[in-house]
């Protein structure tokens, strides 16, 4: 209990010691939820040493863009400046102040040496008050706080939904749900669910920008108040992950995790880029897994580009308890079309607590040569093991013809094949097998039957010979028709037929397939959107199955989305899905209900 | 066990919606001049009631006559002064209409649709980024930018070969 008490005094701490950086002050202000935008009259706020007030404003917090204007004006003990907008950034303290005279004339103000950055796209033009009140939430009030953290507080608000005034607070944060971490300590979760009890999350977070970079989490799970809780009484897990940046090309990292079930591990790593080119990284590991002794393992893995004689990448790891990992690679182009690549790799790791070790090598060559008309590539792999003296060694050989056109590039084709050898040698036997797979398509282009019909047909071919005699021969034919009845209204008609015939000696066994489709879709205009589809089996002379799908925009950004799956064979509904959707800026706000599992879910999805 | 949690958690409850919610504040209405759109655009609609704005876009060319900035007000209930402002990429102000007093009986007006027409001029430097700036009552309410390009008419080879040929 002291726990909880401690914890939620310790979050309430840190939001009060967020640092507010702008204070706005108007006539009428309103924040859009959805949009994370501002927009205000008649406001007054400070910036620097100036007290600047304007007729509107619009700050668009995703892009940090903050843009007032008309009757601009900034004052300070030392002068008044006037124009018709300010374009600033209260982070770094500059801004442009502009006026439209018989010249454009622009005054920067703040940090002597630095310019705000003037461009048409810093101009939110997109922000507007009818936006804002179409937001599915947003809130008016007169004085708006914006944190350096870009959380957005405001004081006696008023509260919007679907544009129905709502409830309205002295003191809220309006910007709230977005997750953006902050320096300090915080309390992210209590909650308590009746299968693991009372949760608990807190987090520290350090980031000193572009140097330090930390973030610790502690999840604790209490199970001691469930009844008949099994497992252990309590649980707690730490997750820390911390980056030093000492210069561009060098930074360190420590990662670290712990269960209280004293399982833990650790990471520390250097990385270093030499130039453009090299790159190497040094890291030390630690496991402890439960039940087991754990592993110290040392690694350095370096990658050098040298472009012209190709990319070296290399690995090693070592374990204090004589464990082995390496991995070496290098590949190259020449004469640009062909590709040469070859790796290895060894690895010597514990089997269990017996003692013995798995060594196993494997290496790997390939070349390909890619042209206009074809490509032809060679592989090699092998794979060795030492432990049980068993080598496979499989060489491959593919070659495939780029897809051609032909009659006026009315007909296109394509053909490839693939050879593969595979060679097991064991102490005791030796085997040999191989296989062959040659495949032909040839495929049209939509040809015009009507003014608003066309059709497209492909036809494939695919033959497989092997060692062991299990050849077989396939075909299929696919037909895709397409007619226009309306506008925004089309019919799509599928038939599709495989057969695949199995050959062995004398034998000739085999299997056909049918399958006729039609979607039927209704696209009148963006507001809706749906189609009908039905699959039929004319060698069973048998319907399957249909799925409808049915979009519409009711009002304002409220969707309703309908999915609906009917089963002939069984003859009964399979699932219905009714979705009420409304989009909102930066979330989607979801009722779904589904008549599989019964289920009515709310859902707030972030975008 | 239980009821100590029922109990914190009714009074954070409690404080927290005390010191929050209220049930009542004042009612805040934006100012009634709003502006439902700012638009460039090629030509007019002078059709309806209202004027439309047709082929908006932000890049014109030399071949363009000119450039219409065209302006979509609401909620009018006083005489105002619409004023429009043109300046040239080098930031020199080329044109200003001058204050246009609209609405001069003070009568409500639902919308007020009003546009001003930017010739352009066949030099050859008007390349760049234009701008237009726009004032109500001489306050300044927004601006719009656009680009200028000269026209390159292109000769494909067969053209060429006819035109030499000849």
């Amino acid at each position: 209990m002291a726990v909880f008490v401690f914890l939620f005094l310790l979050s309430s701490l840190s939001l009060a010691l967020e640092k507010i950086f702008i204070r706005l002050e108007g006539s009428y202000l309103a924040y859009s939820y959805d949009l994370n935008q501002i927009y205000g009259e008649n406001v007054e706020f400070q910036f620097s040493s100036y007290t600047v007030s304007c007729q509107s404003i619009k700050i668009d917090l995703t892009k940090k863009i903050f843009y007032s204007f008309g009757n601009v004006v900034l004052r300070s003990t030392d002068e008044t400046l006037s124009g018709d907008e300010f374009l600033f950034d209260p982070k770094e303290k500059i801004g442009s102040l502009i006026s439209y005279k018989e010249k454009i004339e622009v005054k920067d103000i703040g940090n002597v040496g630095q310019k705000i950055f003037l461009d048409q796209s810093q101009i939110p033009e997109d922000i507007d008050l009818l936006k804002i009140e179409k937001s599915f939430i947003y809130f008016t009030g007169q004085i708006f706080q914006i944190t350096t953290d870009f959380d957005v507080y405001g004081y006696s608000v008023t509260l919007y939904i679907e544009g129905l005034e709502f409830v309205s607070f002295k003191k809220f944060k309006l910007s709230g749900g977005i997750n953006q971490r902050r320096n300090g300590v915080s309390l992210e979760k209590i909650w308590y669910t009746k299968s693991q009890g009372l949760i608990g999350r807190l987090s520290y977070f350090y980031q000193k920008e572009k140097k330090v970079n930390t973030l610790t989490q502690l999840n604790y799970e209490e199970h001691s108040v469930l009844r008949n809780y099994q497992g252990l009484k309590r649980q707690a897990d730490v997750m820390s992950s911390t980056t030093i940046n000492f210069k561009k090309n060098l930074n360190l990292g420590l990662a670290a995790n712990y269960n209280s079930s004293s399982l833990w591990n650790t990471n520390l790593w250097l990385n270093k880029n030499w130039g453009q080119k090299i790159s190497t990284r040094a890291d030390f590991s630690y496991n402890k897994p439960l039940n087991f002794e754990g592993e110290a393992w040392f690694g350095l893995q370096s990658s050098i580009n040298t472009e012209k004689f190709g990319n070296i990448s290399f690995s090693g790891k070592y374990e204090i308890q004589n464990q082995i990992l390496s991995y070496f690679s290098y590949g190259n182009a020449f004469l640009k079309r062909i590709h040469f690549r070859l790796s290895s790799s060894y690895s010597q790791v514990k089997i269990g607590a017996s003692g013995d070790y798995s060594k196993i090598l494997t290496g790997a060559m390939d070349v390909s040569y890619n042209s206009r008309l074809f490509n032809l590539s060679t592989d090699y792999f092998l794979n060795y093991d030492l432990f049980s003296s068993q080598i496979l060694s499989q060489p491959q050989l593919r070659f495939g013809l780029n897809p051609f056109q032909f009659y006026g590039g009315l007909l296109s084709a394509s053909i490839s094949n693939i050879f593969i050898y595979n060679n097991l040698t064991t102490s005791d036997i030796r085997q040999n097998s191989f296989s062959n797979n040659l495949f032909i398509n040839i495929s049209t282009q939509p040809i015009s039957i009507q003014k608003s019909l066309s059709l497209d047909f492909n036809l494939g071919l695919e033959q497989f010979i092997e060692k062991e005699g299990r050849n077989f021969t396939s075909g299929g034919l696919i037909i895709h028709a397409d007619k226009n009845i309306a506008k925004g209204i089309s019919l799509l008609g599928f038939y599709s037929f495989q057969s695949r015939r199995k050959t062995k000696s004398w034998l000739i066994e085999g299997t056909t397939s049918q399958d006729l489709s039609a979607v039927f879709k209704v696209n009148p205009s963006e507001k809706l959107n749906s189609w009908i589809s039905f699959s039929f089996d004319p060698k069973n002379n048998q319907w399957r199955q249909s799925f409808a799908d049915l979009s519409f925009e009711l009002i304002k950004n409220w969707k309703l989305h309908s999915l609906l799956n009917y089963d002939f064979i069984f003859k009964k509904i399979n699932n219905i899905d009714l979705y009420l959707i409304r989009e909102a800026g930066r979330f989607q706000l979801r009722f779904i209900w589904r008549s599989l599992s019964k289920q009515i879910l709310v859902e707030l999805v972030p975008r | 066990m239980k009821i100590y949690f029922f109990i914190l958690i009714s009074v954070l409850t409690l404080i927290l919606l005390g010191s929050c919610i209220s049930m009542k504040m004042k009612y805040l209405l934006p100012s009634e001049n709003i502006i439902e759109g700012i638009y460039l655009c090629k030509k007019i609609d002078e059709s309806g009631e209202l004027l439309k704005p047709l082929e908006i876009q932000s890049e014109f060319t030399s071949e363009d006559d000119c450039v219409i900035c065209f302006i979509w007000l609401k909620n009018i209930y006083e005489k105002i002064a619409l004023r429009w402002k043109w300046y040239s990429p080098e930031g020199n102000m080329v044109k200003d209409t001058g204050n246009i007093i609209v609405n001069q009986d003070r009568k409500y007006l639902e919308a007020i649709t009003a546009y001003d027409k930017f010739k352009i001029i066949h030099e050859d430097n008007i390349e760049g980024q234009w701008m237009v700036a726009i004032f109500i009552d001489d306050k300044f309410i927004g601006r719009k930018t656009f680009q200028l390009r000269k026209k390159v008419i292109v000769i494909s080879f067969s053209m060429l070969s006819r035109i030499m040929s000849r």
